[in-house]
This record gives C-alpha cells, structure tokens and sequence, in this order.
C-alpha cells in the first residue's frame, strides 16, 4: 500500500489526488449530472451548406410540437442580446474582424452553423421540433483550403473584408535576408499540419436559469468562468455580478473549453424566454465541429559549415475557418513568435498570416501554435544534419545557448532558466538514439523501415496578452478560521488536471496545517476571487502562488500572536505538522486550531494583529513580463514568462507496402522547473505527448470537397487509444524558474509539439532510408505510402 | 408535420448495483439514459452516443457493455452493476485504488470504462502483459493520461490480486 | 438518443418476427444492437420499431461434422472464447478476437449481424466469402441457404429479401492452413483492407494445393481469389492484378478512397496467404506428410 503519509505534505511531494476517491466511485458532479426540476433542454438547428444567404426561416409548425416551449432564430437573437464578445478580438492586433451574434440574421458562413434553436420538456422534443423548422437556403460560393481563400479572385467569408484574411504580420529579429545570403549552406522545405481538435471526453455542458431576482445562475465548464460571467453580463446588459457561473467538475479541457461559442448565450436566453432552467449539452458530432490547428508551413534555414544556424525565414498560414469569437485563431501568431524556440539563432523573420474559410471556427488546443513551430524548427535542425552529414544531437547543441546565459533574451523572449544540453542528453541516453539509429539500417527488411526521430520543444507559458481578458496574474485568497482549517479560494480552475491538490499542498507546507485542514474552492464566481482560469498551464505558476503569498502574511499574523502569548521573539516560532513551537523552548507548544482561536477571541495589543482577522488576499504576477508598448501592429512582445522544455526521442516502423507508421518506442525528458507534484506533472506530461502523437499519426477533422465535415464521429477521426501507444517512458530535469514565487514554469502543454516533432523525424529517418520525405501530418498510411510512391517515381 | 405521438413507453425490471428496480422508460430508451435519467446514477457518463469512447460502461449480468448501444428495453430481468456499484460498502475495488493512487486518471470522466474492463480483464488473468491491459481497454478512449498510468495502476492492481504475489509478499 | 415513436417489439417466434418485419417496411431487426442502435441515435436509420430477435435465433455455436454453424446472436466473445473453434474455425476465433471496440463490443456485436448490416470495410463479409459460408435464412413462411458469394450484392446491400433475417451461418471446417489480416490505419479505425485466406490440398480446383483469398474493404462487395499454388507463392503485385479482375468498383469512405486500397490489397492478401501456406505446412509436417 502507499507508504505516504497524507497527514502532513509537502511540496514535491507525489500526493495523490484529493477527489478521487469521488472521482472513481461515480460520485463527482459534471455538469450534465446537475439535475433541477422542470429542465428543458435545449436543441440546435445547423446549417447544411459551407456559406449560403438564409432567404427564410418558418418555425410555424415547429412550435406545435409537444413539449416545445420555445424557439428562437436569429431575429430574436439580435432583438434579445449583443453579440458573443471575442475571446480575444483580432482588431486588437489591427485585424480585420467581424460580429458574431448567437444566431445569423441572413447568412451562413460555415455548415455546422447555429441557426435556430429550440427548447423543450426533452431533448428529443426539441430535435423533433427542430426537424420541422424550415430554413430556405440559397448557397453561395465558398472556399475550404487556405490556397482557395488567399486567391485574388476568392469568394469572401466576410463580405466586408478586401480578402480571407483577419491579420498577417512579421516578427523580425536581426537581419535574416543578409544572413541568409552570408551562410555557407541553405535548406528550405514545407509541411502542412492537418486540422485536429483535443477531443476532451466530455463534451461542452451549459445549464442556465434566471432566478426571481433577476441574477442568471449558469453552470458550465468553461476554463474560464470568471470571463464568461462578463461576456454573459455584457451580452444581457445586466451588472456583472447578477451572474453566478458555477464550474463543477470538468471532464477534460485543453483549450476546447476557452469561451466564445455561440450555444453560450443561447441556453441564457431560452432560459429567460421560458422560465425555466435550461441545459445544453454538446453532442460529440457537434464536438467534433470546433477546429484547432491547420498550419501550411513555408521555411529556410541558413547555417555554416560547423553546423551554426545562423539565419530562419519561414512563413505560416493557418486556416481558422469563420473565425468565431472563440479562442482559437491566436495559435497562429503564438505559432509565429515561438521560433526559434530553444536555438540561438540571431537572425529570424517569421510571418504569420491568419486565414479565414468557410469551415467551422477554431478553439484553442493544447500546444497552441508552440507545437507547430517545433515541427517547423525540429525539421529545420534535422535537414542541417542531413545536409552537414552531422550527428543530428550535435547540430542540435551547436545552436543552444548555454545554461551560465540565463535569464537569456532570445527571439524576443526573455527564457528564464535551463539546461537544454542536459535535457537532451538524458534523452538520447534513455533511448539509445544513437545505437537505434545505426541498427534501423540494419533492420530494415523488404518490407518495413525503422527509423528514430529526434523532437526538442521549448514551451513558452503563462501567457499574459494585453488588449484581452486573457491575463498572467492571477488571485487567492486564504481564510483560516478559528479552529485553525483553511479555506483557500482561487481564480485559477482545474480542468481535471487535480491542481486544486497541488495547490493544498503549497498551502498545507506554508501555514504548517494537515493536509486535510486545507480546502480548496475553485469556479464559483460568487466566492472566488476575480482570476482567469485555467490556460497556458498557469494554475500552480499562479494560483499556487497567489495562495503561498496569501499564506505568508497570514503567517505574519500568527507569528505575532504566537510570540506575544508566549513572550518570545517572533524569529523563534515556528509551524509544523499542525502545532506552534518555540525554538529553544521545547515547553511552549499549542496547535496551531488554538492559536487561530486565540487570534480571533482573545485580546492582543499587537499591531500585526489589527484587525485580528486571519483571511489574506494576494495576486501573483511572475517577474519577467517586460511588455515593450505596443508597436504598430499592436503586439505585445513578451507575453510568456516561463519557458519550460523537453526533450523527446520516436522509435518508428513504417510498412512500405501500406505506409502505415507503427510506434515502437517512446522516451523523453523534461524540465518545468520545480515540480509541486511529481505524480500530477509526470501524468500532465504523458497526455501532452499523447495528444501530440495522436495528431502525428491519426487524428484529423477532415473535410469533404463539399465544405462539409467528414470526421463526425470517433470512427473517422482516429483518437489514439492504448494498443497505439508504446510503453512512455519518461524523466524530469529541474532547474527552478528563477522568475517565478515557487521556482515552478507551467506543467501541462509541454510535450505535444515534441512528440509531433519526434515523429516526423522519426518517420523521415525511416522513409528517408528508401528516399522519400514526409511533409504533411498526420502519418496516416495514405499520405506515408504517397511520400513513398512519390520516391519510387 | 404539427403532429408527434406520444411516446411507447414500458416499464423495465431488472437489478441494479443489487437494488430491485422497476423503470418506467420510453421503449427506445439507451440503457444509459435509464441509468443516468430514471435512475440518476450519473457515474455513468455520455461521450460519443456511438460505441467509440466506453465512458458509459456497465456490466450487463457481468458482461462489460457499453451502456450507449444497448437497449434499456433489453435489460429486462438483468443484474446491473455502475460504477456507483462498484465499491462494496465503501472500500474501493483494487483497481478503483490503484488507479487513484497512481494518477490513473485525471478528470475521471473515463473511469467507468476503465474500471470495469480493468476487473474484467484481472477476472481472468491476474498476471497481465502490457500488451495484454492495452488491449482489455482499447475499447476506452482517455484524453488526459496517454494510458500510461492506467496501464501501470492495473498492472499495480493486478499484483495485489494474484494470490501467489499475496502469500508471496505478506 | 432514439427518436421517442420508435417502438421495441418482441414477438413469440420468428416466423411472427419475419412476418412484421416483411409487412412494415421501417421495421428493422435487432440482433447485437451494436450498429442499429447508434444509427437510430444518430438519425442515419429511421425505423417505426425495432423487432427482437433475442430468444428467437440461436446465439450458440454449433460443431459438427465437417461444418460449424454459428448462431445469429453468438457474439464476438462468444465465438472467441470458444475452444472448440481453434480447430473448427481458427479464423473466425481470430477475427472474432480482435474485434474492434473492446470487450464491449465483442460480448454485443454478433458475426451475422455485421454479414448482414455488409459494410464494406467490416471484417466479416470478406471471411466468409473466403471461406465459402452459407447464410440460412429465415423467412415469414419459408426458408432458404444462401452462399456467401452470393449474399453480398452491394455496399450495405444484401441477398435478403424484405422480411429474412439471417438465422445462422454455416462455415465449412475442412482441413488445411489459414491466415487472417486486417489492416487499419490505428485502433480507431475501420477494417481498410481484410485479407481471409485459406490454403488446402486436394484437386479442385487443380494441383495438389490451392488458396481462397476473401478480400474485403477494396470493393463494395468482398473480392474472391481462387488459386492454385504449385511452387512459390504468388507476389504482391501478382495478387493485385488477380484483384484487378474481379474488381470493378473501388470502395471509397472518409478513411481510403479506392485508389490507396487498390494499391495496398495485394500485399495485404499476400501477407494472409504467406500466414495460410505456412500453417498449412506446419500441420502437413504434423500429420506427419511431407
């Protein structure tokens, strides 16, 4: 049995996660499982068409339907509400930009769009309704491919706008044409990055009721429920506070669950118009809709013949499909601002243009652009290698910076500490890279190459972004009540990621408390302090620390009371496991309840202590967010404080007949600076990685030539599940942050644009052996056995 | 089309998580939403409605089952076992525990599945291969752990299952 | 969820059952459930009611003499678990086995649910016609055999006329070597191309040894190769222009178009038959022969 004990905890310490024994019993509540009698459950009408000019709406019959209390169209829409506020507007970086109300008036801009929506005793009820709705249609031209939307003569998504594109820009440091032109050697290539989502299990949950007071009480499971309360109030024009959105337990996020969709004010005003609760649960067809990632990749790389990168020119396009006001089309600026990543390269010119079609919006996905410039710089390393006939590991630490330069500025970025070499090292050690490499050559039969790929990710965190609530602070306060338990509420929130453990963990070592005297309350706008919730792996760099600064001047309050009860300095008190001590004298001793209850109840003449009240307040905002003003395009350039990195090395077999990639082996290192609990960043790191190798080789929302979805359903999409997996084996490397309150960088993104990288590399070792080279992902059989056909010509 | 029929409705008997219930359900009620809805056992959870994720998993007269494709109508007269079900009288299962104690899941929203195929697969193997849990939960989507802890929490259940490890070691 | 009018009847024996389902024609028989009912829930069926089949068809596995007969709702687990089969009907205890979907899927899904509901892409079509099965089928007042090169007429298109429902199927146990391939892209995916193959000695066709290959996932119906091995066994490419023959239309789905499983069947069938040649002389060495 475990050999922990859970009375008294300390960071780093692998506590075990604090709800779940609810958790695995069935016992914890997600939103679908709040039940409130006379529910109604709301049912969304979709366009069918890829853009078309809505000519009429009937709903007549709709409404004689049984059990149907309401329906409401775009008209009522615009009459009732304002429109989704962006999750982060693109005119605040000088973009082109558009409204979106809940529900169009008079066009389609993608299938998949909401276009009416019905409430009713039960969901089938409002489907049946739904399905008597009749919506005319004229369907206008569209475009799916970025090559499509950027053509002179294009169809426009937005009618208003001169082209597809919301904002395109250039991030330049040095000089990279001069460089270019000065280096010994260049290289340039492609890759394309396929349209994939995270496809957390559950799916998106609202619940709204209006009560007699007018307050709207809304349960969901937002990321940020904070934000979605202003974007709730803003949309209904009552005061902020009038909403309460409750965040029970959420059932996995990773970006899918920024706010901005349109279902959002949708169940708030069928709840209004029928007063009653109402809920809306996503189906996994409608899941599948919500786009993340679609990346054309444009690079060139100049370096000297000891294999010195010197100069990166590369350009990206993504394809954000109608935009939305969801938080999903930034990944393409983050994707751009990344490089080049973890590589001493003094000369970089990266642009990014965002481009807009007729497919469904994005989200944000966990990596978040990073990942897609790890492809792009992992490539790039690997083809000087190539080119330079170097040990692919030697290329790689000719170009770090050195761990003596930290804190190091580098691509605009401020990287606050690390050992990169060591990382890599251990990595490549763990794996046997290099005897693997020789012995795929050796393997290789008629009918199966071997290959092993290297993947190195610097992962920028913490994002703090002007122009948007989308912040690098965040607050806690901690309440110790008389009998000496805490209460501690936080604005960070926990996807499922069990930071709110982690958190206690902090909190239990600071005051010197049981464990289990600390509880953590997370997502309730009514009790806890205006934060931003959960994104860019913020909740222990920022809630943990936000409640360590909270427990330190509560500690000042306790310091004092314990020394002036005792009559001894307050240098001489200390806390542990529960009790108050006086070093020196082993005599005076009380726990730590009675002191608490002697701060509240008995009279002390001390000014600490005035007012006796044991409750702090803090906001933690990390060093190193140095925000140049924002230049012309508006962009903020520092937005990351904390910079952790992991090394990765992809073992692969590749079937030539087939194409199909079959991963055999799987290593890789890590270091998020102090690590708070090794069990939760260790897990938090083998899902990223999952999720990277998932969209490596399988996972994909396709489309159809006809604008349509393909992937709806898990079929078609290709989750990755255990059988595809090797045996991860992975390790961590600290070096602690140097800009942060507990040393800690941000667990949770790290990995998946490593893995991506690992196997691409992997698969090219592989592919390259019989001259072929994969460019796009995912390393489906039929775009591997097309490279590899393509080689055969 | 102003017109939908009422709803053909049954009443279903079976037993679930040891309890005789009768349920009254609409004759193409999922066994999911009887569960979930009638029973308000919400351990169970939706997350496809297509057979494809397993969070929705039961046991069907011991028979692992995907609670999504399965007709509520057809669980008449069967013992029905949920997640709620699992634990007897508070003491998690081996497996319940070993999954909690080795991060075997994070949001938790797949555990049903998890669990019940992780106890059917040590029912007849205590000695498992990794090849062999992968396998017992391919049918399981998880989108937080990469499988990996799940895979060691079963293997970890597994030794404190198998009899021989147990005089073995205490 | 199933649209709430959808009724769920049970009636006291098949010919009743078959009765309704060839009077109403959006009745729809339910055996395993495992595709009916998630295409009700997701509206890519419409159905007035669904008849049961459960307590009408036989859900065992029947060994006989020289046949093996599999009952409408045996289910995946059920014939995979069954010991008899490793010598009966090795290939089907292998297909059944590794099932897609979990041990949830298998203790549901049956072998003639998916012979009749004929996907392309399923694993089952293809084997039983490379096995050269027999369907027996159950009608409102007659009954008939129909062979399983003859049952599959279309993508989700079968010999089954309105009110037959498949009873059970009836796979022939004969003596000889098999190998079972089914290639997908990962654990996610559909079947994209399944190779069933099955290599025996005897004269028919001719020589001393001959091959059926049931190929399934290329076209919309299973592919068929009959042929004899004298010698080495045929190349991939060989087998792929045999295909070619007997192949008019590529299937196509959101996974492969035709093209890619064009280009991948040979080798996938070649790699079956490589697996059935050799079984096949490992027990001819067993049996002591040559």
């Amino acid at each position: 049995m475990r050999s922990l004990d859970e009375r008294w905890v300390t960071p780093g310490q692998p506590v075990r996660r604090r709800d779940g024994d609810l958790l695995v019993t069935g016992h914890a509540l997600y939103v679908d499982d709040f039940r409130e009698p006379g529910t109604l459950h709301m049912a969304v009408l979709r366009s069918p068409h890829p853009h078309a000019r809505i000519s009429s709406i009937d709903t007549t019959s709709a409404m004689s339907v049984r059990g149907v209390r309401a329906i409401v169209t775009g008209k009522d829409v615009q009459a009732a509400i304002g429109p989704v506020p962006h999750w982060f507007d693109p005119a605040n970086f000088g973009g082109n930009t558009s409204d979106f109300p809940a529900l169009p008036v008079d066009e389609v801009v993608y299938a998949g769009q909401p276009v009416v929506a019905a409430a009713a005793e039960s969901k089938a009820q409002a489907e049946a309704a739904l399905a008597a709705v009749r919506v005319e249609y004229v369907p206008l031209p569209f475009v799916t491919s970025v090559p499509e939307a950027i053509r002179e003569d294009a169809p426009l998504v937005f009618g208003r706008w001169d082209r597809n594109v919301a904002l395109g820009d250039t991030i330049s440091f040095g000089d990279a044409a001069g460089a270019l032109e000065r280096a010994d050697h260049r290289a340039s290539d492609t890759f394309s990055i396929q349209r994939y989502q995270t496809a957390p299990l559950e799916p998106r949950a609202y619940l709204a009721r209006w009560g007699r007071d007018g307050r709207l009480t809304y349960h969901c499971n937002t990321q940020s429920p904070h934000q979605m309360r202003g974007n709730l109030a803003a949309m209904f024009g009552v005061p902020e506070p009038h909403v309460r959105v409750i965040t029970p337990k959420v059932g996995g996020a990773f970006g899918h669950k920024f706010h901005g969709y349109p279902e959002e004010p949708l169940v708030a005003l069928m709840a209004k118009t029928c007063g009653a609760p109402v809920k809306w649960i996503e189906s996994r067809e409608e899941a599948m809709l919500v786009g993340a990632r679609e990346f054309e990749h444009d690079f060139e790389v100049g370096f000297m013949a000891d294999g010195e990168i010197t100069a990166i020119r590369s350009k990206v396009w993504s394809n954000v499909g109608a935009l939305g006001a969801a938080g999903g089309w930034p990944m393409t600026v983050v994707s751009a601002m990344t490089i080049p990543g973890p590589y001493e390269i003094p000369n970089t010119e990266c642009s990014y243009e965002v481009v807009v079609s007729n497919k469904a919006p994005w989200n944000g996905a966990r990596g978040y652009g990073k990942e897609s410039a790890a492809i792009v710089l992992e490539r790039m390393v690997e083809m000087v290698a190539e080119r330079l006939g170097m040990d692919p590991v030697a290329v790689r630490l000719r170009n770090f910076p050195p761990p003596e330069v930290f804190p190091h500025w580098l691509g605009g970025k401020r990287l606050d500490s690390g050992n990169y070499a060591v990382v890599l090292e251990r990595a490549v050690e763990m794996s046997g890279y290099r005897e693997r490499r020789r012995a795929c050559r050796d393997e290789r039969t008629d009918t199966t190459v071997f290959g092993v790929g290297i993947g190195f990710e610097l992962t920028p965190e913490g994002g703090d972004w002007h122009g948007g609530l989308l912040r690098g602070f965040d607050t806690s306060t901690v309440r110790m009540d008389p009998s000496g338990d805490v209460t501690v509420l936080t604005g960070v929130t926990s996807p499922g990621t069990g930071n709110e453990t982690g958190i206690a963990q902090v909190v239990a070592f600071e005051l010197g408390v049981e464990f289990r005297a600390v509880t953590v309350l997370q997502g309730d706008t009514d009790t806890v302090p205006y934060g931003f919730g959960n994104s860019s792996s913020r909740s222990l760099n920022l809630g943990g620390a936000s409640a360590a600064l909270a427990c330190r001047e509560l500690r000042v309050k306790l310091v004092a009371a314990a020394a002036y009860t005792w009559n001894v300095p307050g240098e001489t008190i200390h806390f542990r496991n529960g009790r108050v001590g006086c070093d020196g004298d082993a005599s005076l001793g009380m726990t730590i309840g009675e002191l608490a209850y002697a701060v509240y109840t008995a009279p002390m003449p001390v000014r600490e202590l005035m007012p006796p009240q044991l409750e702090a307040t803090a906001t933690y905002w990390p060093a190193n967010l140095d925000h140049d003003p924002p230049g012309p395009g508006g962009i903020t350039h520092t937005p990351y404080p904390t910079f952790p990195y992991s090394a990765h090395v992809a073992q692969v077999a590749v079937d030539v007949e087939t194409g199909l990639v079959k991963l055999v082996g799987y290593d890789a290192v890590h270091d998020c600076g102090t690590v708070v609990n090794p069990m939760f960043v260790e897990g938090q790191f083998h899902g990223a990685i999952a999720m990277g190798l998932g969209g490596a080789l399988s996972e994909m929302n396709a489309y159809g030539a006809d604008g349509m979805l393909q992937s709806t359903t898990f079929k078609t999409y290709l989750p990755i599940r255990a059988t595809d997996l090797p045996d991860l084996r992975t390790d961590h490397v600290v070096t602690p942050s140097p800009v942060t309150l507990l040393g800690t960088k941000g667990a949770g993104e790290g990995g998946v644009g490593g893995a991506l990288a690992a196997v691409m590399n992997a698969v090219n070792d592989a592919v390259g052996q019989v001259g072929a080279t994969l460019r796009r992902f995912p390393a489906r059989p039929p775009a591997v056995l097309a490279a590899l056909q393509e080689a055969r010509r | 089309m102003t017109h939908v029929d009422p709803a053909p409705h049954r009443t279903v008997s079976c037993t679930v998580n040891g309890k005789d219930v009768q349920v009254r359900c609409r004759d193409g009620a999922l066994l999911v939403e009887m569960i979930r809805d009638t029973l308000d056992l919400t351990g169970t959870h939706i997350g496809c409605l297509n057979g494809d994720c397993g969070v929705c998993t039961v046991r069907v007269d011991g028979q692992v089952t995907k609670s999504c494709l399965y007709l509520a109508a057809r669980a008449e007269g069967a013992e029905v076992t949920t997640i709620e079900g699992v634990a007897e009288e508070g003491t998690l299962h081996e497996v319940q525990q070993a999954l909690w104690n080795g991060e075997g899941f994070q949001c938790g929203f797949c555990v049903p599945g998890q669990v019940f195929c992780a106890m059917d697969l040590l029912e007849s193997n205590t000695t498992p291969s990794d090849g062999q849990i992968r396998h017992a939960i391919s049918g399981n989507l998880c989108r937080c752990t990469g499988y990996q802890k799940i895979v060691e929490a079963i293997h970890d259940a597994s030794t404190r299952l198998d009899p021989t490890e147990k005089t073995a070691t205490h | 969820m199933i649209p709430p009018h959808v009724r769920y009847l049970t009636f006291p024996d098949l010919g009743s059952a078959c009765a309704a389902l060839a009077a109403e024609r959006k009745y729809v028989a339910l055996g395993g459930g495992t595709v009916v009912v998630p295409e009700l829930v997701r509206r890519e069926r419409h159905a007035d009611a669904m008849v049961e089949l459960r307590g009408l068809v036989p859900d065992g596995v029947t060994v006989g003499e020289g046949e093996v007969e599999f009952g409408a709702l045996a289910t995946y687990t059920t014939v995979a678990r069954d010991p008899r089969l490793q010598e009966a009907a090795p290939l089907l205890r292998q297909l059944a086995a590794g099932i897609t979907g979990g041990a949830q899927l298998r203790n549901q899904a049956t072998l003639v649910g998916s012979a009749c509901r004929a996907i392309p892409s399923s694993d089952v079509p293809a084997a039983l016609v490379g096995l050269d099965a027999t369907m027996r089928v159950q009608g409102p007042s007659s009954s008939r055999d129909i062979a399983a090169t003859d049952f599959f007429l279309g993508a989700f298109r079968t010999a089954l006329a309105p009110g037959e429902i498949v009873r059970s199927v009836v796979v022939p146990s004969h003596p000889g070597g098999y190998g079972y391939l089914k290639f997908k892209f990962s654990e996610s995916s559909w079947p994209i191309v399944t190779a069933a193959a099955f290599v025996r000695d005897g004269a028919s066709p001719g020589g001393p040894r001959w091959a059926t290959i049931g190929v399934g996932g290329l076209a919309p119906v299973p592919a068929r190769v009959d042929l004899d091995l004298d010698g080495s066994l045929p190349t991939a490419a060989d087998l792929n222009d045999l295909l070619a023959e007997q192949t008019s239309a590529y299937w196509s789905d959101e996974l492969a178009d035709g093209n890619y499983r064009r280009s991948i069947a040979g080798a996938i069938a070649r790699r079956a038959l490589a697996q059935a040649a050799t079984r096949h002389q490992d027990s001819a060495t067993d049996r002591g022969g040559e």
